[in-house]
């Protein structure tokens, strides 16, 4: 896949508490256009959200820094007449199916574990469905 | 004898006793007679004490017989109550719980183990029930106490499992147990024994040690990924193009990567199925079709072995309430093996047939076979045979042991027939009534 011949003016925001794998994704992310915003914590990526007009996308790991996991953060998403159609790529390693069952319920998107996948295969997903919509 | 004084003992007395043989004037015919007389009297009497003697003798004989009977029987009593007491010694402090029960279940013995780690005095559970929920048992599902009283009452057989009881004081534990009927020689129950294990810190450990592993490998993921990621942004060139070489390089640490991930994703089954946190949810689905997907992935591998695949599916396989994942993992995992462990150009077949209760699964190949004496080990966990050892280093021997156990937790069942440099084939059977639902905390992955 090049991406890079695909600008795509979007804007994700990536919420993923380990570093270099939130570097990974951005890198991929801009590689194929997209605009990001990366945070750590919930509280980090309620502030973008707040900050930014406009995010197109969420990029979401269950565990994060802080107290508070990826399922709260899609609950105040999902409770907010603003962001609660938004939506949520849920990438982690670590949520069993009750969690994932859960987050389905929320609405999110769609489910992948982050050492089955790869990124590309995410993106063309959020590609397709940006462009379905 | 006429005119003769007849020679009685009397007279004989009366004339010897008058202490002068000179008065006495026997006439000599008779003293012949008294000779002779007196001879045979003397040989039967002497014939007689002679019998007594020998009489006594016997009975002596047989007297001191009897004695030597009676202190040998004596010794062997003696022996028998030192053993009985030996065994009743060792049964009373073994350490694990035992009780006699009459053939309805009533306590009519119990030992020190039993007040040891059920925390009820023998007082209180001899003449009641054992094992039922007043004292340590009942814990249990109705139909669990139901197959145990099935099988040692009615069809007279030995019956062990492990078994959640409850202490006195509440506490909950894990014990294994066997039961056995005792029957008379007519074949009825004479009592039944029980001995239980109290397994609970073994358990412990055992949960302990699958929880490690999955922590581990939890934590093995991040790096994993990280790994995957940026080699697979290497590779699509989004850091510069790259060479032939760095290619071939970079191709080869994506693959080994791959096969970390795989190795613990299966190490996380594996801590998933001993800790039964992983789930089961059957849907209804169309079994030939999880075949064709698992035979299309590895249709690759297939073609670059010139090996020839034949499917057989009877025409009406209905539709079955399978988990899809675990399913497809059962053929992916017995399809790669035959694959893996098959000569180029070798058949192998996928065979789906419907049995009167069962779907019947069928996958052979014309491969290398496990030899016979390691046959009885194929599905405990980590196992690898010798000859397959010796040709292929990346097999993690957890697949067979994960399918065996998604079978067995299932309802379903899993055998196989195997022939050193002839090949190998499993048969798979799942009943039509579907996989059991299974409501865990975990997919398996």
């Amino acid at each position: 896949m090049n991406c890079e011949r695909e600008k795509q003016d979007k804007t994700i925001l990536v919420v993923e508490d380990e570093l270099p794998l939130q570097k990974a994704i951005k890198l991929k992310l801009e590689k194929c256009g997209f605009l990001t915003l990366t945070a750590r914590s919930v509280e980090q990526a309620i502030n973008h959200l707040k900050d930014v007009e406009g995010i197109d996308v969420v990029w979401l790991d269950h565990y994060l820094l802080g107290k508070e996991t990826g399922l709260e953060f899609v609950e105040k998403l999902k409770n907010n007449k603003k962001w609660k159609n938004i939506p949520i790529f849920i990438v982690t390693n670590t949520a069993g199916p009750n969690k994932i069952k859960t987050y389905l319920r929320l609405g999110v998107t769609k489910y992948y574990t982050k050492s089955d996948c790869r990124l590309e295969e995410v993106i063309n997903d959020i590609r397709d469905f940006l462009d379905k919509e | 004898m006429s005119g003769r004084k007849k020679l009685s003992d009397r007279n004989i007395r009366k004339l010897t006793r008058s202490g002068n043989s000179r008065v006495v004037s026997i006439p000599i015919e008779m003293l012949a007679d008294l000779g002779w007389r007196e001879k045979q009297k003397v040989k039967a009497q002497t014939a007689e004490i002679v019998q007594k003697s020998k009489d006594m003798a016997d009975q002596q004989k047989a007297v001191l017989n009897i004695l030597e009977d009676v202190e040998e029987e004596k010794n062997k009593s003696e022996l028998i109550a030192h053993d009985l007491e030996k065994f009743k010694l060792a049964v009373e402090n073994a350490s694990d719980h035992i009780v006699i029960t009459d053939p309805e279940g009533i306590t009519l013995y119990a030992n020190k183990g039993v007040e040891k780690i059920t925390g009820f005095t023998k007082e209180e559970v001899i003449g009641k029930k054992a094992g039922i929920f007043n004292n340590w048992g009942g814990k249990m599902e109705e139909k669990f106490y139901a197959k145990m009283w099935k099988t040692i009452k009615e069809n007279k057989q030995p019956f062990s499992g492990e078994v959640k009881n409850h202490r006195k004081n509440g506490e909950e534990y894990i014990a294994f147990a066997s039961l056995a009927p005792v029957l008379s020689k007519k074949g009825e129950v004479l009592f039944f024994v029980g001995i239980e294990r109290d397994i609970t810190k073994e358990k412990q450990i055992d949960k302990a040690k699958s929880e490690f592993v999955s922590l581990a490998s939890h934590q093995l993921r991040t790096p994993l990924s990280t790994i995957n990621w940026y080699v697979e942004m290497l590779l699509a060139g989004d850091a510069g193009k790259l060479n032939d070489e760095q290619k071939n390089y970079l191709d080869e640490v994506y693959r080994g990567n791959q096969r970390m991930v795989e190795l613990v994703n299966s190490l996380l089954n594996v801590s998933r199925l001993e800790l039964g946190t992983f789930t089961i949810e059957p849907e209804l689905i169309d079994i030939t079709k999880l075949a064709d997907g698992a035979v299309e992935d590895l249709a690759h591998n297939i073609s670059v072995k010139k090996q020839k695949l034949i499917k057989t599916y009877d025409k009406k396989i209905p539709k079955i309430k399978v988990d899809k994942k675990l399913t497809r993992m059962i053929f992916e995992n017995l399809l790669s093996n035959a694959v893996k462990y098959s000569p180029e150009k070798a058949k192998i077949s996928v065979k789906i047939t419907k049995k009167l209760k069962t779907v019947e699964i069928i996958i052979s190949d014309t491969g290398m076979g496990i030899p016979i004496e390691q046959q009885e080990r194929v599905f405990t966990k980590l196992f690898r045979a010798d000859n397959v050892r010796e040709t292929d280093t990346e097999g993690t021997g957890l697949g067979l042991y994960i399918i065996k156990q998604i079978l067995d937790q299932s309802n379903g069942k899993i055998s196989f027939k195997s022939e050193k440099n002839k090949g190998t084939s499993f048969t798979i059977n799942i009943p039509l009534t579907g996989m059991v639902k299974k409501e865990g905390t975990k997919k398996l992955s």
